[in-house]
């Protein structure tokens, strides 16, 4: 009855940087539809991680197995070819940067800017294609009106909204964040966060979510990891791991939030 | 008939290692059951541990030790062992929980919030704007309300949108936590009715209510945690 398919398998995951430790021993799985969250301070490994698990760096050791096709067994990333990691990260993953100014063209329209994501996919009239952008930009709530002009000229919250538009619209499998709302002002963050939760809870897509700001996961995500030094100290239930946590450095983060 | 929910020899033991690492032993060898259609009201002082046990079977506190089983279209799951898809599956089809305050996605109107639990259990269809629109008056709820997200209500129509939000859908186990705490006389009534109703179609309501009268007008058990708790 309560049967999802895993869609990425985490084994023993380790990175070093020369002598220094990126990462150490992270073992996890992710299912379908399902959002965990990294947190953990600055330092901690959380982007390491996330580096290693979206192909952007190898790991030194472990095991990252990914669900390409429902229908076999996960393959492990480490030793497919660069060419199928490629297409994997065009169409099945997204990768929301941190500063969306390094997601996006900054000279190419907003609406061009989600046709790329798009063009390689089924849709290759160019009217559909305009279509789905203005679509997007709507779920985004962005302003249809601004679809022809260049990103270069929007504001942070506006730049995070395109980004998010973008990789949502090739309908990927897994979506890794970094930060999303890092760097917006308060009102703007807020908005942005139950845009977020509001689409990805209808698109029921995975995602992993780095970010030190304890709201944001507890809004955001279903599961967590607390990192500390390279390593997972805790993890489980967002809201088991927020209201009870048991490691001390969990307790420590969350008896740390100030009341408002 | 096999019970709704049962707890083994279930302890709590609260932790605070950044506090000289205090032990605080909260509750020790709860066994515990309740069956569809009882009404259990947990009981005893401030402090004994009501909503620690309460959020123990919610999934919410991680139990130092014993097990809670929950039953769920004829199959008990291990809530303390399960998986996190499996527990929040559980809280989408099994279990509803009313808090004491309404916590909800910012600018998300009332009756969305409400069509919402619909849509989780997947059971939104035609007919489903009348069924929330009934709910939401029998709840006193004014129409020109309805659009609005409840985050600027007062604390009784926040409670009353907490319940419907919950008791919209098709739980068969129910955690009242003072689901009546913020509402005055007339609207204390009629959510009591809504219980009763609740308790006729078979769901087993484990809750937290102070007052011993509105209590009596429920309950078909008081569970007193006093007995469980470390001396």
């Amino acid at each position: 009855m309560i049967i999802k398919d895993k869609i990425l398998e985490v084994k023993n995951l380790t990175h070093y940087y020369g002598e220094q430790v990126g990462c150490e021993d992270i073992s996890f799985d992710l299912y379908q539809g399902e959002i965990l969250g990294i947190v953990g301070e600055s330092g901690s490994g959380k982007s390491t991680l996330l580096k290693c698990l979206s192909g952007q760096i190898s790991p030194s050791q472990g095991i990252i197995n990914f669900c390409i096709d429902q229908n076999q067994p996960l393959q492990d990333l480490c030793k497919i070819s660069e060419q199928k990691k490629r297409a994997l990260m065009r169409k099945e993953w997204g990768i929301v940067q941190q500063n969306p100014r390094d997601g996006l063209r900054l000279r190419v329209s907003a609406g061009g800017n989600i046709a790329e994501r798009i063009i390689n996919e089924e849709i290759k009239n160019y009217s559909n294609i305009r279509h789905k952008a203005l679509d997007w930009m709507d779920k985004t709530e962005m302003e249809k009106s601004r679809i022809d002009d260049f990103p270069l000229n929007f504001s942070g919250g506006m730049q995070q909204r395109l980004q998010i538009s973008k990789i949502l619209s090739s309908n990927p499998k897994l979506v890794y964040m970094d930060e999303p709302t890092g760097g917006l002002d308060v009102s703007v963050q807020a908005k942005l966060l139950d845009t977020i939760t509001i689409i990805v809870r209808d698109l029921n897509v995975s995602m992993i979510i780095v970010s030190h700001d304890l709201a944001v996961v507890k809004f955001l995500t279903d599961k967590l990891l607390v990192m500390k030094s390279g390593m997972v100290v805790e993890s489980g239930l967002t809201d088991r791991v927020l209201d009870d946590p048991q490691h001390s450095y969990t307790q420590l983060l969350t008896s740390s939030i100030l009341q408002v | 008939m096999n019970p709704s929910i049962k707890t083994t020899n279930l302890q709590k033991t609260f932790t605070l290692h950044n506090q000289n690492s205090t032990e605080l032993k909260v509750l020790k060898n709860i066994n515990f059951s309740i069956s569809p259609g009882e009404c259990v009201a947990l009981t005893g002082k401030s402090g004994t541990g009501k909503s620690t046990f309460l959020r123990m079977l919610y999934g919410n506190y991680l139990p130092t030790a014993g097990t809670i089983e929950v039953l769920y279209q004829d199959t008990y799951y291990d809530l303390v062992h399960s998986l996190e898809h499996q527990i929040i599956y559980l809280r989408k089809h099994a279990i509803g929980y009313v808090s004491q305050f309404l916590v909800v996605i910012p600018r998300v109107s009332t009756f969305n919030i409400i069509s919402n639990t619909l849509k989780q259990q997947g059971t939104l269809e035609d007919g489903s704007n009348e069924k929330i629109s009934h709910l939401l008056e029998t709840l006193n709820i004014k129409k020109n309300m309805w659009h609005l997200a409840p985050m600027t209500f007062s604390g009784g129509e926040q409670q009353r949108v907490n319940i419907a939000k919950t008791f919209i859908g098709d739980y068969p186990i129910l955690f009242l936590d003072e689901p009546t705490s913020a509402l005055d006389k007339e609207n204390t009534e009629i959510v009591l009715e809504l219980i009763k109703s609740k308790l006729n179609k078979n769901v087993a309501i484990i809750t937290i209510i102070h007052d011993a009268t509105i209590r009596n007008q429920i309950c078909t058990r008081e569970f007193n945690l006093e007995n469980f708790t470390e001396v």
